[in-house]
């Protein structure tokens, strides 16, 4: 038993070794910290700056962005080399991929920012390159390495705003309500059944009904949504959809 | 899935920063704020709705003077809607947006959503700076310029 135990552990160890050797980046913070300065140019108070906008800016639109400072990336292509830390540290989440990194080679003097699938849209290639070449290059060629950091995290943070709270927030905050309306329609939906069944009616108009029932909870999220969006608007000047009190005014049509 | 479905397919690249150049020009000469919206499919029956929907979400009614825009396009559904607030549309009136809608039919028709957009953004941009001039000093970007993409 022990014995396997052991194997178990030397083979994880093995594969464990395996795989960072393979990366050949820096291991992985621990605890985790979104600003990464191997490389002593940041002083402490400057990181803790940056770490506590960072964070901030995660808290409200789980976008995380990581900055990390290393001395070289020993020939490796900059873009590379980001994209294995953002994998390898697994920044940004799972399911949204959201995450950038901003990865600075010091003596390289060359510097990446890379974007998950998920901050692709709002943070496109053309934008990234534009944040590095007007907002961080200037810095740094004046060698101020905060500076640079500091402007270049706050496009980036321009840029990334709004893509992720408003879908991800909403569907959570709807959920628990959808899954409480359709579970009160099933109910009803049941129980008419069971009651109708005493009518001695054939089974094809149980399954008519059911059917016309099931069409209900398919509605109702749009429902629910109208209205949880109008609750959610008074401090706003719209005063939801269903008062009609929008100042404003628009046009629609289609194509 | 989310990461798949995120991901801007309607626009390119080049495209994508030609309508964000649109709004940053069209912004400089103005106080207002104009911003793009492209999702699939419109999840409400009414686009008009959906509209005011993400329009409050992305906090657009945030704006001193009141005179943010949105353009939503649900490119999937071909539905677009515009809408501004009450600040700017006192100004402008309900046909100013009837006839925004009417010129990006006539490109989006012709697969020119990007013109479309772009066309519009300059329209808009032209009667903001009309009603809202840009105030040296004073304006802030109140609003980030981009070009949200939803599913």
């Amino acid at each position: 038993m022990t014995a396997l135990v052991r194997f178990f552990a030397v083979v994880c160890i093995m594969i464990f070794s395996l795989v960072t050797r393979a990366q050949e980046i820096p291991a992985k913070p621990n605890p985790p910290k979104l600003v990464n300065d191997f490389t002593n140019t940041l002083t402490q108070d400057q990181q803790m700056a940056l770490e506590r906008k960072l964070v901030a800016f995660y808290d409200s639109t789980s976008t995380e962005i990581a900055v990390v400072i290393i001395q070289s990336t020993d020939g490796e292509a900059i873009a590379d080399y980001a994209l294995k830390i953002g994998r390898g540290w697994g920044i940004g989440g799972k399911e949204y991929n959201n995450g950038v990194v901003l990865l600075i080679a010091k003596s390289d003097r060359k510097m990446n920012i890379s974007t998950g699938y998920g901050v692709e849209g709002a943070l496109p290639d053309v934008t990234a390159k534009q944040i590095i070449d007007e907002i961080i290059k200037p810095n740094f060629k004046g060698n101020d390495f905060y500076r640079g950091i500091h402007e270049g995290t706050d496009a980036i943070i321009q840029s990334v705003q709004g893509e992720y709270h408003i879908k991800p927030k909403k569907k959570q905050k709807d959920s628990p309500i959808v899954i409480f309306i359709v579970l009160i329609v099933v109910v009803i939906i049941v129980s008419l059944i069971s009651g109708g069944g005493n009518g001695g009616n054939t089974i094809g108009g149980g399954n008519r009904g059911y059917r016309r029932g099931f069409g209900g909870p398919v509605f109702f999220p749009m429902g629910g949504f109208g209205g949880s969006s109008g609750g959610s608007s008074g401090g706003g000047g719209f005063g939801g959809f269903g008062g009609g009190s929008f100042g404003g005014g628009g046009a629609s049509g289609g194509w | 899935m989310i990461k798949w479905f995120s991901k801007n397919k309607w626009v390119s690249d080049e495209e994508n920063r030609s309508i964000l150049e649109a709004i940053s020009l069209a912004e400089r000469q103005t106080s207002g704020e104009i911003r793009v919206y492209i999702e699939s499919r419109n999840p409400l029956v009414s686009t008009l709705e959906r509209a005011h929907a993400i329009f409050q979400e992305m906090g657009m009614q945030a704006t001193a003077q009141r005179n943010g825009v949105l353009i939503y396009l649900a490119v999937k559904d071909k539905e677009v809607a515009i809408i501004g607030d009450e600040g700017i549309h006192q100004k402008v009136g309900t046909s100013f947006w009837e006839t925004r809608i009417q010129e990006m039919i006539l490109c989006f028709k012709n697969n020119q959503l990007s013109n479309g957009l772009i066309n519009c953004i300059g329209m808009v941009g032209q009667v903001l700076s009309d009603q809202f001039p840009y105030i040296e000093g004073q304006d802030k970007n109140e609003l980030p310029n981009d070009i949200h993409f939803g599913k």
